[in-house]
Protein backbone atom coordinates (compact mmCIF):
# COMPACT_ATOMS: atom_id res chain seq x y z
CA UNK A 1 0.00 0.00 0.00
CA UNK A 2 2.89 2.33 0.84
CA UNK A 3 4.32 1.60 -2.61
CA UNK A 4 1.02 2.57 -4.19
CA UNK A 5 0.85 5.90 -2.39
CA UNK A 6 4.51 6.62 -3.21
CA UNK A 7 3.86 5.94 -6.88
CA UNK A 8 0.79 8.17 -6.89
CA UNK A 9 2.72 10.95 -5.17
CA UNK A 10 5.59 10.72 -7.66
CA UNK A 11 3.22 10.74 -10.64
CA UNK A 12 1.34 13.75 -9.31
CA UNK A 13 4.59 15.56 -8.52
CA UNK A 14 5.85 14.92 -12.04
CA UNK A 15 2.63 16.12 -13.64
CA UNK A 16 2.51 19.29 -11.58
CA UNK A 17 6.21 20.04 -11.96
CA UNK A 18 5.83 20.00 -15.71
CA UNK A 19 3.44 22.98 -15.57
CA UNK A 20 6.33 25.44 -15.45
CA UNK A 21 6.94 27.08 -18.81
CA UNK A 22 8.69 30.12 -20.22
CA UNK A 23 7.78 33.79 -20.47
CA UNK A 24 9.53 35.86 -23.11
CA UNK A 25 10.56 39.35 -22.02
CA UNK A 26 11.03 42.10 -24.58
CA UNK A 27 14.23 43.50 -23.13
CA UNK A 28 15.87 45.11 -26.14
CA UNK A 29 17.24 48.62 -25.60
CA UNK A 30 19.28 50.89 -27.87
CA UNK A 31 23.03 50.20 -27.83
CA UNK A 32 24.87 52.96 -26.04
CA UNK A 33 28.34 54.23 -25.23
CA UNK A 34 28.49 56.40 -22.13
CA UNK A 35 31.20 58.63 -20.70
CA UNK A 36 31.25 57.63 -17.05
CA UNK A 37 33.16 60.52 -15.48
CA UNK A 38 32.51 63.75 -17.33
CA UNK A 39 33.78 67.06 -15.92
CA UNK A 40 32.70 70.58 -16.73
CA UNK A 41 35.99 72.39 -16.28
CA UNK A 42 39.69 71.66 -16.54
CA UNK A 43 42.57 74.08 -15.95
CA UNK A 44 45.22 74.68 -18.55
CA UNK A 45 47.98 72.08 -18.65
CA UNK A 46 46.02 69.77 -16.38
CA UNK A 47 44.84 66.29 -17.34
CA UNK A 48 41.77 64.20 -16.73
CA UNK A 49 41.38 60.51 -17.47
CA UNK A 50 38.01 59.90 -19.10
CA UNK A 51 36.39 56.50 -18.77
CA UNK A 52 33.56 55.19 -20.92
CA UNK A 53 31.58 51.98 -21.18
CA UNK A 54 29.67 50.36 -23.98
CA UNK A 55 26.28 48.84 -23.18
CA UNK A 56 24.83 46.33 -25.64
CA UNK A 57 21.23 45.82 -26.77
CA UNK A 58 20.16 44.40 -23.40
CA UNK A 59 21.93 47.11 -21.38
CA UNK A 60 24.79 44.82 -20.44
CA UNK A 61 28.28 46.30 -20.22
CA UNK A 62 30.55 44.83 -22.88
CA UNK A 63 34.26 45.21 -23.65
CA UNK A 64 34.89 46.95 -26.93
CA UNK A 65 37.44 49.37 -28.37
CA UNK A 66 36.47 52.95 -27.62
CA UNK A 67 38.07 55.81 -29.52
CA UNK A 68 38.23 59.42 -28.32
CA UNK A 69 38.00 62.79 -30.03
CA UNK A 70 38.28 66.44 -29.02
CA UNK A 71 36.33 68.78 -31.29
CA UNK A 72 38.86 71.58 -30.73
CA UNK A 73 42.43 70.28 -30.48
CA UNK A 74 43.72 73.79 -29.93
CA UNK A 75 41.80 73.93 -26.63
CA UNK A 76 42.29 70.35 -25.42
CA UNK A 77 43.87 67.21 -26.76
CA UNK A 78 42.84 63.66 -25.93
CA UNK A 79 44.82 60.47 -26.52
CA UNK A 80 43.60 57.02 -27.51
CA UNK A 81 43.06 55.94 -23.91
CA UNK A 82 40.89 58.97 -23.04
CA UNK A 83 43.46 61.12 -21.24
CA UNK A 84 42.58 64.74 -21.97
CA UNK A 85 45.03 67.63 -21.54
CA UNK A 86 44.00 71.29 -21.34
CA UNK A 87 45.95 73.42 -23.84
CA UNK A 88 44.42 76.88 -23.66
CA UNK A 89 41.27 78.54 -22.33
CA UNK A 90 38.22 77.79 -24.44
CA UNK A 91 35.49 75.24 -25.11
CA UNK A 92 35.64 71.84 -26.71
CA UNK A 93 33.51 68.72 -26.93
CA UNK A 94 34.88 65.35 -25.97
CA UNK A 95 33.49 62.33 -27.80
CA UNK A 96 33.66 58.62 -27.03
CA UNK A 97 33.03 56.56 -30.16
CA UNK A 98 32.48 52.86 -30.84
CA UNK A 99 31.74 50.96 -34.02
CA UNK A 100 29.22 48.13 -33.74
CA UNK A 101 27.97 46.23 -36.80
CA UNK A 102 29.19 49.07 -39.04
CA UNK A 103 27.20 51.58 -37.01
CA UNK A 104 28.83 54.45 -35.20
CA UNK A 105 27.62 55.02 -31.65
CA UNK A 106 28.92 57.96 -29.66
CA UNK A 107 28.53 59.98 -26.50
CA UNK A 108 29.78 63.49 -26.00
CA UNK A 109 30.34 65.90 -23.17
CA UNK A 110 31.29 69.59 -23.22
CA UNK A 111 34.54 70.64 -21.59
CA UNK A 112 35.73 74.12 -20.65
CA UNK A 113 39.46 74.72 -20.34
CA UNK A 114 39.89 77.51 -17.77
CA UNK A 115 42.76 79.44 -16.26
CA UNK A 116 41.35 79.45 -12.69
CA UNK A 117 42.56 76.40 -10.83
CA UNK A 118 39.78 76.75 -8.20
CA UNK A 119 37.02 75.96 -10.65
CA UNK A 120 34.87 73.17 -9.27
CA UNK A 121 33.05 70.36 -11.07
CA UNK A 122 29.57 69.55 -9.94
CA UNK A 123 28.42 65.94 -10.28
CA UNK A 124 24.78 65.38 -9.67
CA UNK A 125 21.80 64.21 -11.66
CA UNK A 126 18.06 64.35 -11.22
CA UNK A 127 14.99 62.43 -12.26
CA UNK A 128 11.24 62.13 -11.97
CA UNK A 129 9.81 58.82 -10.81
CA UNK A 130 6.60 57.82 -12.59
CA UNK A 131 4.47 54.71 -12.42
CA UNK A 132 4.30 52.42 -15.44
CA UNK A 133 1.66 50.26 -13.79
CA UNK A 134 -1.64 50.73 -11.99
CA UNK A 135 0.12 51.13 -8.65
CA UNK A 136 0.73 54.59 -7.26
CA UNK A 137 4.35 55.67 -7.63
CA UNK A 138 5.64 59.23 -8.06
CA UNK A 139 8.30 61.62 -6.90
CA UNK A 140 11.56 63.32 -7.80
CA UNK A 141 15.12 62.58 -6.78
CA UNK A 142 18.72 63.74 -6.96
CA UNK A 143 21.64 61.41 -7.50
CA UNK A 144 24.98 62.90 -6.46
CA UNK A 145 28.51 61.85 -5.66
CA UNK A 146 29.61 61.88 -2.03
CA UNK A 147 32.80 63.93 -1.78
CA UNK A 148 36.08 62.07 -1.30
CA UNK A 149 34.43 58.69 -1.79
CA UNK A 150 33.46 56.39 -4.64
CA UNK A 151 29.91 56.41 -3.36
CA UNK A 152 26.66 57.98 -4.50
CA UNK A 153 23.81 59.51 -2.55
CA UNK A 154 20.33 58.91 -3.95
CA UNK A 155 18.06 61.50 -2.32
CA UNK A 156 14.38 60.83 -2.87
CA UNK A 157 12.40 64.02 -2.35
CA UNK A 158 9.47 64.71 0.01
CA UNK A 159 6.97 64.48 -2.86
CA UNK A 160 7.62 60.72 -3.23
CA UNK A 161 4.69 58.31 -2.79
CA UNK A 162 4.41 54.58 -3.43
CA UNK A 163 1.54 52.16 -2.99
CA UNK A 164 1.71 50.11 0.20
CA UNK A 165 -0.50 47.44 -1.33
CA UNK A 166 2.07 45.99 -3.67
CA UNK A 167 3.93 43.00 -2.29
CA UNK A 168 7.67 42.75 -2.81
CA UNK A 169 8.54 46.18 -4.24
CA UNK A 170 12.28 46.59 -4.87
CA UNK A 171 14.37 49.42 -6.31
CA UNK A 172 17.27 49.04 -8.76
CA UNK A 173 19.79 51.03 -10.75
CA UNK A 174 19.91 49.65 -14.28
CA UNK A 175 20.80 50.33 -17.87
CA UNK A 176 17.75 48.45 -19.11
CA UNK A 177 14.39 49.78 -17.88
CA UNK A 178 12.66 46.53 -18.85
CA UNK A 179 14.79 44.08 -16.92
CA UNK A 180 16.67 43.57 -13.66
CA UNK A 181 19.29 41.45 -15.38
CA UNK A 182 22.67 43.18 -14.80
CA UNK A 183 20.94 45.71 -12.54
CA UNK A 184 22.16 46.85 -9.12
CA UNK A 185 19.63 46.16 -6.38
CA UNK A 186 19.24 48.86 -3.75
CA UNK A 187 17.01 46.52 -1.74
CA UNK A 188 13.37 46.23 -0.78
CA UNK A 189 11.44 49.48 -0.64
CA UNK A 190 10.86 50.29 3.01
CA UNK A 191 9.77 53.93 2.77
CA UNK A 192 6.49 54.53 0.96
CA UNK A 193 6.03 58.25 1.48
CA UNK A 194 8.29 61.28 1.89
CA UNK A 195 11.99 62.03 1.72
CA UNK A 196 14.61 59.33 2.24
CA UNK A 197 18.10 58.42 1.05
CA UNK A 198 20.09 55.52 -0.31
CA UNK A 199 23.89 55.43 -0.06
CA UNK A 200 25.26 53.42 -2.99
CA UNK A 201 28.82 52.25 -2.56
CA UNK A 202 31.46 52.02 -5.30
CA UNK A 203 29.23 53.24 -8.09
CA UNK A 204 29.93 56.13 -10.46
CA UNK A 205 27.46 58.87 -11.27
CA UNK A 206 27.17 57.70 -14.87
CA UNK A 207 27.29 53.95 -14.34
CA UNK A 208 23.51 53.58 -14.59
CA UNK A 209 20.95 55.46 -16.62
CA UNK A 210 17.67 54.37 -15.08
CA UNK A 211 16.09 54.08 -11.63
CA UNK A 212 13.77 51.06 -11.69
CA UNK A 213 10.99 50.03 -9.28
CA UNK A 214 10.32 46.32 -9.66
CA UNK A 215 7.79 43.90 -8.15
CA UNK A 216 9.81 40.82 -7.26
CA UNK A 217 7.07 38.16 -6.94
CA UNK A 218 5.43 39.28 -10.18
CA UNK A 219 8.78 39.94 -11.93
CA UNK A 220 7.32 43.05 -13.46
CA UNK A 221 8.23 46.71 -13.74
CA UNK A 222 6.14 49.00 -11.57
CA UNK A 223 7.71 52.33 -12.49
CA UNK A 224 10.95 54.22 -12.73
CA UNK A 225 12.82 57.25 -13.94
CA UNK A 226 15.51 58.30 -16.38
CA UNK A 227 18.58 59.55 -14.52
CA UNK A 228 19.32 62.84 -16.28
CA UNK B 1 -0.48 36.54 -3.50
CA UNK B 2 -0.84 33.70 -1.11
CA UNK B 3 -4.16 34.73 0.34
CA UNK B 4 -5.63 35.43 -3.06
CA UNK B 5 -4.73 31.94 -4.22
CA UNK B 6 -6.24 30.40 -1.15
CA UNK B 7 -9.43 32.40 -1.52
CA UNK B 8 -9.83 31.29 -5.08
CA UNK B 9 -9.28 27.68 -4.19
CA UNK B 10 -11.74 27.75 -1.33
CA UNK B 11 -14.31 29.54 -3.40
CA UNK B 12 -14.09 27.21 -6.34
CA UNK B 13 -13.91 24.03 -4.37
CA UNK B 14 -16.16 24.61 -1.39
CA UNK B 15 -18.88 26.21 -3.44
CA UNK B 16 -18.83 23.35 -5.88
CA UNK B 17 -19.37 20.82 -3.12
CA UNK B 18 -22.63 22.29 -1.98
CA UNK B 19 -24.60 20.77 -4.79
CA UNK B 20 -28.10 19.69 -3.99
CA UNK B 21 -31.67 20.87 -3.87
CA UNK B 22 -30.97 23.33 -1.11
CA UNK B 23 -30.45 20.34 1.16
CA UNK B 24 -28.24 22.28 3.47
CA UNK B 25 -27.48 19.39 5.71
CA UNK B 26 -26.86 15.87 4.53
CA UNK B 27 -28.97 13.96 7.00
CA UNK B 28 -27.70 11.37 9.44
CA UNK B 29 -25.41 8.82 7.84
CA UNK B 30 -25.45 10.51 4.44
CA UNK B 31 -22.38 12.03 2.89
CA UNK B 32 -20.80 13.72 -0.05
CA UNK B 33 -17.18 12.97 -0.94
CA UNK B 34 -15.15 14.40 -3.72
CA UNK B 35 -11.66 14.08 -5.16
CA UNK B 36 -10.78 17.23 -7.07
CA UNK B 37 -8.10 18.88 -9.11
CA UNK B 38 -8.00 22.66 -9.29
CA UNK B 39 -5.86 24.66 -11.71
CA UNK B 40 -5.08 28.32 -12.13
CA UNK B 41 -2.49 29.91 -14.37
CA UNK B 42 -2.20 33.66 -14.29
CA UNK B 43 -0.32 36.27 -16.27
CA UNK B 44 -2.23 39.30 -14.96
CA UNK B 45 -3.65 40.51 -11.69
CA UNK B 46 -5.96 43.13 -10.29
CA UNK B 47 -3.99 45.89 -8.58
CA UNK B 48 -5.04 47.91 -5.54
CA UNK B 49 -6.78 50.35 -7.91
CA UNK B 50 -8.92 47.60 -9.43
CA UNK B 51 -7.17 47.78 -12.79
CA UNK B 52 -5.27 44.84 -14.25
CA UNK B 53 -1.49 44.70 -14.63
CA UNK B 54 0.64 41.96 -16.20
CA UNK B 55 2.85 39.65 -14.17
CA UNK B 56 5.19 36.78 -14.84
CA UNK B 57 3.14 33.65 -15.38
CA UNK B 58 2.42 31.87 -12.13
CA UNK B 59 0.23 28.93 -11.46
CA UNK B 60 -1.17 26.67 -8.83
CA UNK B 61 -2.51 23.16 -8.95
CA UNK B 62 -4.31 21.52 -6.07
CA UNK B 63 -5.40 17.97 -5.53
CA UNK B 64 -7.84 17.72 -2.69
CA UNK B 65 -10.33 15.62 -0.88
CA UNK B 66 -13.61 17.02 0.33
CA UNK B 67 -15.96 15.19 2.59
CA UNK B 68 -19.25 16.13 4.22
CA UNK B 69 -20.89 13.64 6.55
CA UNK B 70 -24.21 13.90 8.36
CA UNK B 71 -23.55 13.25 12.01
CA UNK B 72 -27.20 13.87 12.80
CA UNK B 73 -30.11 15.07 10.72
CA UNK B 74 -29.21 18.60 11.73
CA UNK B 75 -25.44 18.56 11.88
CA UNK B 76 -22.78 17.88 9.25
CA UNK B 77 -19.05 17.53 9.70
CA UNK B 78 -16.99 18.77 6.76
CA UNK B 79 -13.34 18.53 5.88
CA UNK B 80 -11.40 19.95 2.98
CA UNK B 81 -7.94 18.41 2.67
CA UNK B 82 -5.65 19.69 -0.13
CA UNK B 83 -3.26 16.78 0.13
CA UNK B 84 -1.12 18.05 -2.72
CA UNK B 85 -0.61 21.68 -3.62
CA UNK B 86 1.87 22.85 -6.21
CA UNK B 87 2.72 26.47 -6.98
CA UNK B 88 5.05 27.46 -9.78
CA UNK B 89 6.48 30.35 -11.74
CA UNK B 90 7.70 30.35 -15.32
CA UNK B 91 11.27 30.99 -16.38
CA UNK B 92 11.77 34.48 -17.82
CA UNK B 93 13.70 34.41 -21.08
CA UNK B 94 15.29 37.36 -22.83
CA UNK B 95 13.53 38.02 -26.10
CA UNK B 96 16.75 39.56 -27.39
CA UNK B 97 19.38 36.98 -26.47
CA UNK B 98 17.35 33.89 -25.58
CA UNK B 99 19.19 33.65 -22.28
CA UNK B 100 17.42 32.96 -19.02
CA UNK B 101 16.91 36.15 -17.03
CA UNK B 102 15.30 34.48 -14.05
CA UNK B 103 14.68 30.83 -13.40
CA UNK B 104 11.21 29.80 -12.40
CA UNK B 105 10.46 27.60 -9.44
CA UNK B 106 8.04 24.95 -8.35
CA UNK B 107 7.15 24.31 -4.73
CA UNK B 108 5.05 21.32 -3.67
CA UNK B 109 3.47 20.67 -0.29
CA UNK B 110 0.09 20.13 1.26
CA UNK B 111 -2.24 23.11 1.44
CA UNK B 112 -4.25 24.66 4.24
CA UNK B 113 -6.82 22.25 5.65
CA UNK B 114 -10.35 23.41 6.43
CA UNK B 115 -12.59 21.73 8.93
CA UNK B 116 -16.17 22.81 9.37
CA UNK B 117 -19.53 22.06 10.89
CA UNK B 118 -22.88 22.90 9.33
CA UNK B 119 -26.04 23.16 11.39
CA UNK B 120 -29.58 23.10 10.06
CA UNK B 121 -31.61 25.93 11.54
CA UNK B 122 -34.83 25.67 9.56
CA UNK B 123 -36.19 23.51 6.79
CA UNK B 124 -39.59 23.70 5.15
CA UNK B 125 -40.82 22.76 1.70
CA UNK B 126 -39.97 26.24 0.49
CA UNK B 127 -37.00 27.25 2.53
CA UNK B 128 -33.82 25.92 4.08
CA UNK B 129 -31.73 27.87 6.52
CA UNK B 130 -28.43 26.74 7.95
CA UNK B 131 -25.26 28.09 9.46
CA UNK B 132 -21.73 26.85 9.08
CA UNK B 133 -18.47 27.52 10.84
CA UNK B 134 -15.26 26.88 8.92
CA UNK B 135 -11.84 26.77 10.56
CA UNK B 136 -8.93 27.39 8.20
CA UNK B 137 -5.85 25.66 9.55
CA UNK B 138 -2.41 26.97 8.52
CA UNK B 139 -1.06 23.60 7.44
CA UNK B 140 0.29 24.77 4.09
CA UNK B 141 3.63 26.36 3.30
CA UNK B 142 3.45 30.11 3.80
CA UNK B 143 7.11 30.86 3.00
CA UNK B 144 7.94 28.58 0.10
CA UNK B 145 10.48 29.16 -2.62
CA UNK B 146 13.62 31.25 -2.81
CA UNK B 147 11.86 34.52 -2.06
CA UNK B 148 9.09 33.19 0.17
CA UNK B 149 6.37 33.96 -2.35
CA UNK B 150 5.56 30.40 -3.38
CA UNK B 151 2.92 29.74 -0.80
CA UNK B 152 0.47 26.92 -0.54
CA UNK B 153 -1.07 28.41 2.59
CA UNK B 154 -1.47 31.75 4.26
CA UNK B 155 0.09 30.96 7.62
CA UNK B 156 -2.87 32.16 9.61
CA UNK B 157 -5.81 30.60 11.40
CA UNK B 158 -9.10 31.98 10.15
CA UNK B 159 -12.67 31.38 11.19
CA UNK B 160 -15.47 31.80 8.68
CA UNK B 161 -19.04 31.99 9.99
CA UNK B 162 -21.75 31.72 7.35
CA UNK B 163 -25.52 31.79 7.23
CA UNK B 164 -26.99 29.96 4.23
CA UNK B 165 -30.46 30.38 2.81
CA UNK B 166 -31.87 28.30 -0.01
CA UNK B 167 -35.09 27.50 -1.78
CA UNK B 168 -36.12 24.84 -4.31
CA UNK B 169 -38.39 25.63 -7.23
CA UNK B 170 -39.48 24.26 -10.60
CA UNK B 171 -38.75 25.77 -13.97
CA UNK B 172 -39.96 24.18 -17.21
CA UNK B 173 -40.84 21.13 -15.14
CA UNK B 174 -37.20 20.73 -14.08
CA UNK B 175 -36.15 20.95 -10.44
CA UNK B 176 -34.14 24.07 -9.64
CA UNK B 177 -32.77 25.65 -6.54
CA UNK B 178 -31.42 29.04 -5.55
CA UNK B 179 -29.31 29.75 -2.54
CA UNK B 180 -27.37 32.55 -1.05
CA UNK B 181 -25.18 33.10 1.93
CA UNK B 182 -23.52 35.83 3.92
CA UNK B 183 -20.39 35.23 5.93
CA UNK B 184 -17.79 36.87 8.09
CA UNK B 185 -14.21 35.62 7.97
CA UNK B 186 -12.26 36.48 11.11
CA UNK B 187 -8.57 36.44 10.22
CA UNK B 188 -5.44 36.52 12.34
CA UNK B 189 -1.78 37.57 12.06
CA UNK B 190 -2.56 41.08 10.89
CA UNK B 191 -4.77 40.10 7.97
CA UNK B 192 -7.97 42.07 7.45
CA UNK B 193 -11.27 40.37 8.19
CA UNK B 194 -13.57 39.69 5.27
CA UNK B 195 -17.24 39.95 4.43
CA UNK B 196 -18.39 37.28 2.04
CA UNK B 197 -21.58 36.70 0.15
CA UNK B 198 -22.61 34.49 -2.72
CA UNK B 199 -25.47 33.45 -4.94
CA UNK B 200 -26.01 30.13 -6.67
CA UNK B 201 -28.69 28.85 -9.01
CA UNK B 202 -28.79 25.27 -10.17
CA UNK B 203 -31.02 23.14 -12.32
CA UNK B 204 -31.38 19.39 -12.74
CA UNK B 205 -31.83 17.99 -16.23
CA UNK B 206 -32.06 14.72 -18.13
CA UNK B 207 -33.82 12.73 -15.48
CA UNK B 208 -31.59 14.04 -12.67
CA UNK B 209 -28.48 13.00 -14.48
CA UNK B 210 -27.00 16.44 -15.00
CA UNK B 211 -26.77 19.48 -12.78
CA UNK B 212 -26.07 22.85 -14.38
CA UNK B 213 -25.09 25.47 -11.87
CA UNK B 214 -24.27 29.19 -12.09
CA UNK B 215 -22.79 30.99 -9.16
CA UNK B 216 -21.18 34.20 -8.05
CA UNK B 217 -19.28 35.20 -4.97
CA UNK B 218 -18.19 38.54 -3.55
CA UNK B 219 -15.41 39.01 -1.02
CA UNK B 220 -14.93 42.43 0.55
CA UNK B 221 -12.05 43.26 2.86
CA UNK B 222 -12.93 45.00 6.13
CA UNK B 223 -9.63 46.92 5.74
CA UNK B 224 -8.93 46.44 9.44
CA UNK B 225 -5.69 44.43 9.27
CA UNK B 226 -2.30 45.83 10.18
CA UNK B 227 -0.42 43.96 7.47
CA UNK B 228 0.83 45.97 4.51
CA UNK B 229 4.00 46.44 2.50
CA UNK B 230 5.03 49.32 4.77
CA UNK B 231 5.41 47.23 7.90
CA UNK B 232 6.54 43.97 6.37
CA UNK B 233 9.91 45.23 5.10
CA UNK B 234 9.57 43.78 1.68
CA UNK B 235 8.16 40.40 2.53
CA UNK B 236 5.71 38.80 0.17
CA UNK B 237 2.06 38.71 1.07
CA UNK B 238 -1.24 40.07 -0.09
CA UNK B 239 -3.70 41.58 2.32
CA UNK B 240 -7.00 43.34 1.73
CA UNK B 241 -7.82 41.25 -1.30
CA UNK B 242 -11.28 41.68 -2.80
CA UNK B 243 -13.00 40.08 -5.73
CA UNK B 244 -16.23 39.29 -7.49
CA UNK B 245 -16.32 35.95 -9.28
CA UNK B 246 -18.77 34.35 -11.62
CA UNK B 247 -18.67 30.75 -12.64
CA UNK B 248 -20.45 27.70 -13.81
CA UNK B 249 -20.40 24.01 -13.14
CA UNK B 250 -21.69 20.91 -14.77
CA UNK B 251 -22.05 17.73 -12.73
CA UNK B 252 -22.96 14.43 -14.28
CA UNK B 253 -24.24 11.50 -12.24
CA UNK B 254 -22.84 8.35 -13.81
CA UNK B 255 -24.82 6.31 -11.31
CA UNK B 256 -27.16 7.41 -8.55
CA UNK B 257 -24.16 7.95 -6.29
CA UNK B 258 -21.13 8.38 -8.47
CA UNK B 259 -20.51 11.37 -10.68
CA UNK B 260 -18.02 13.76 -12.23
CA UNK B 261 -18.03 17.53 -12.33
CA UNK B 262 -16.27 20.35 -14.12
CA UNK B 263 -16.11 23.91 -12.86
CA UNK B 264 -15.06 27.18 -14.45
CA UNK B 265 -14.67 30.38 -12.44
CA UNK B 266 -13.68 33.81 -13.65
CA UNK B 267 -13.00 36.94 -11.62
CA UNK B 268 -14.78 39.96 -13.08
CA UNK B 269 -13.32 42.50 -10.67
CA UNK B 270 -10.94 42.52 -7.76
CA UNK B 271 -8.05 44.03 -5.87
CA UNK B 272 -4.67 42.37 -5.23
CA UNK B 273 -5.70 39.08 -6.78
CA UNK B 274 -5.00 37.15 -9.96
CA UNK B 275 -7.27 38.11 -12.85
CA UNK B 276 -7.37 34.82 -14.77
CA UNK B 277 -9.95 32.08 -14.76
CA UNK B 278 -9.54 28.84 -12.86
CA UNK B 279 -10.87 25.42 -13.68
CA UNK B 280 -11.48 22.41 -11.53
CA UNK B 281 -12.72 18.94 -12.07
CA UNK B 282 -13.41 15.98 -9.88
CA UNK B 283 -15.12 12.75 -9.18
CA UNK B 284 -17.70 12.64 -6.41
CA UNK B 285 -19.58 10.08 -4.41
CA UNK B 286 -22.98 11.23 -3.19
CA UNK B 287 -24.42 9.00 -0.49
CA UNK B 288 -28.11 9.77 0.09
Amino acid sequence: MTKFYTTVFIVITFLFSSCKGEDILDDEVPREVRILNPIENLTESSTHQYNASYFNNIGQQESITISWQSSNESVATINTSGLVTGVMAGQTEIKAIVMVNNTTIEDSTPLNIVMDSNTSNSSSKTGTIATTSSYELSGTFTLSTIENTNNLLLSIDANYKASTSLPGLYVYLTNNPNSVANALSLGAVQVFSGAHNYVIENVGINDYSYLLYWCEPFSVKVGGADIE
Amino acid sequence: MKTSIKSLVIFTLLMSFFIGNAQWTKGKGNGYYKLSFWYLESDKHFTDTGKTDPNVTRGQVNASFYGAYGITNKLDAIVYFPFFSSTYENDVISGTTGETISSGETVNSIGDIDIAVRLKLLKTKRLALSTSLVFGLPTGNSQGGSDGSFQTGDGEFNQLLKVNLGTPFKLLNAPFYAKTYVGFNNRTNGFSDEFRTGLEIGGNFFNRKIWLIARSQIVESMQNGSLNAQNSQGSIFANNIEYTNIGGEIAYYITKKLGVSLNYTHPISGRIIYANASISGGIFFDVK
